[in-house]
């Protein structure tokens, strides 16, 4: 065994660590060699892309209700930090701004406003109870509520329960949500990570 | 993309849908059940509103049928007796003017 080609090997897995890592969201700068590794990986720890942060699907009832509970929701161990639902699904956006990070999963139809205008309505729920930065406990059911806002005013639709031990999710309609209807389309995601601002 | 079936304790069908969750169904199986499901709420809503009779239902829907249609029945009221909105009532208006 040369030492050419021990350094070939060498080579070839820092390539691929660096490829690995990029893949990940994160910007990789032409030239890096595994001087850099350390903090490129560090980098993915400090959050990596939105998406590659969730999960997400879709239910559909097979009758009308006010309960639905998925089994398995998660499909590893990880501690949730961010839920949310809607019935017209979400886009994920990666940001870094303060403001932006708070609604970094909208449902697609809607734009951010940075501005932070009560103008806007958005879908998602942000773990919040007057906060938006709470932790979601992993042994027990967490419930908080997905919110419409138009101005000022706040309308509940959904509760969702989200259970990390048994890894459910259970949602459950409330008065301006009408009730989880047959055939009716409902999207979901769950992020991971220790905070969800 | 996964599909899946979620089912309760007692093994009946509560949902499908896609991604994570429930027990992996195929693409067919997911599209036969979608297909299954909302064929169901159009008869429900069909029958709800008095658009169809329990006899246009299929023999091996209709209890199931029926049963749905009174939860709405006992939930909302006769769909005659529930309050309409200002554009309905004007649709309503318009179709007969």
């Amino acid at each position: 065994m040369s030492v050419q080609t021990e350094i070939d090997r060498i080579s070839g897995n820092v390539s691929a660590a660096l490829a690995a890592i990029a893949e990940k969201g994160v910007t990789v700068p032409d030239g890096s060699t595994s001087d850099a590794l350390a903090e490129l990986v560090a980098s993915i720890e400090a959050g990596g892309s939105v998406e590659s942060r969730c999960v997400y699907g879709s239910f559909i009832p097979e009758d009308d209700s006010s309960v639905i509970t998925i089994d398995n929701a998660f499909p590893y161990s990880a501690k949730p930090a961010m839920f949310g639902f809607s019935e017209i699904g979400f886009k994920f956006i990666d940001s870094t701004h303060t403001y932006q990070r708070i609604a970094s999963v909208i449902a697609v139809n809607q734009s951010l406003n940075v501005g932070g205008s009560s103008n806007y309505m958005y879908y998602i729920t942000h773990c919040n109870s007057g906060s938006h930065t709470r932790q979601l406990a992993t042994d027990t059911y967490t419930s908080f509520k997905e919110q419409y806002r138009i101005g000022g005013s706040f309308y509940n639709l959904m509760e969702g329960l989200i259970n990390g031990e048994t890894r459910q999710l259970r949602f459950k309609a409330l008065e301006a949500g009408g009730g989880l209807l047959s055939g009716k389309t409902y999207y979901w995601f769950v992020m991971f990570g220790d905070d969800a601002t | 993309m996964r599909f899946y079936a979620q089912y309760n304790d007692s093994g009946k069908l509560i949902a499908i849908g896609t991604g994570p969750g429930g027990a992996e169904i195929t693409e067919a199986e997911y599209n036969r059940l979608l297909s299954e499901i909302r064929e169901k709420a159009a008869l429900v809503n069909q029958l709800y509103s008095g658009e169809i009779t329990i006899a246009d239902v299929p023999n091996a829907w209709q209890e199931e049928i029926q049963r749905r249609v009174n939860e709405r029945i006992a939930a909302e009221g006769e769909a005659a007796q529930r309050d309409i909105s200002g554009d309905e009532l004007l649709n309503m208006i318009e179709g007969v003017l």
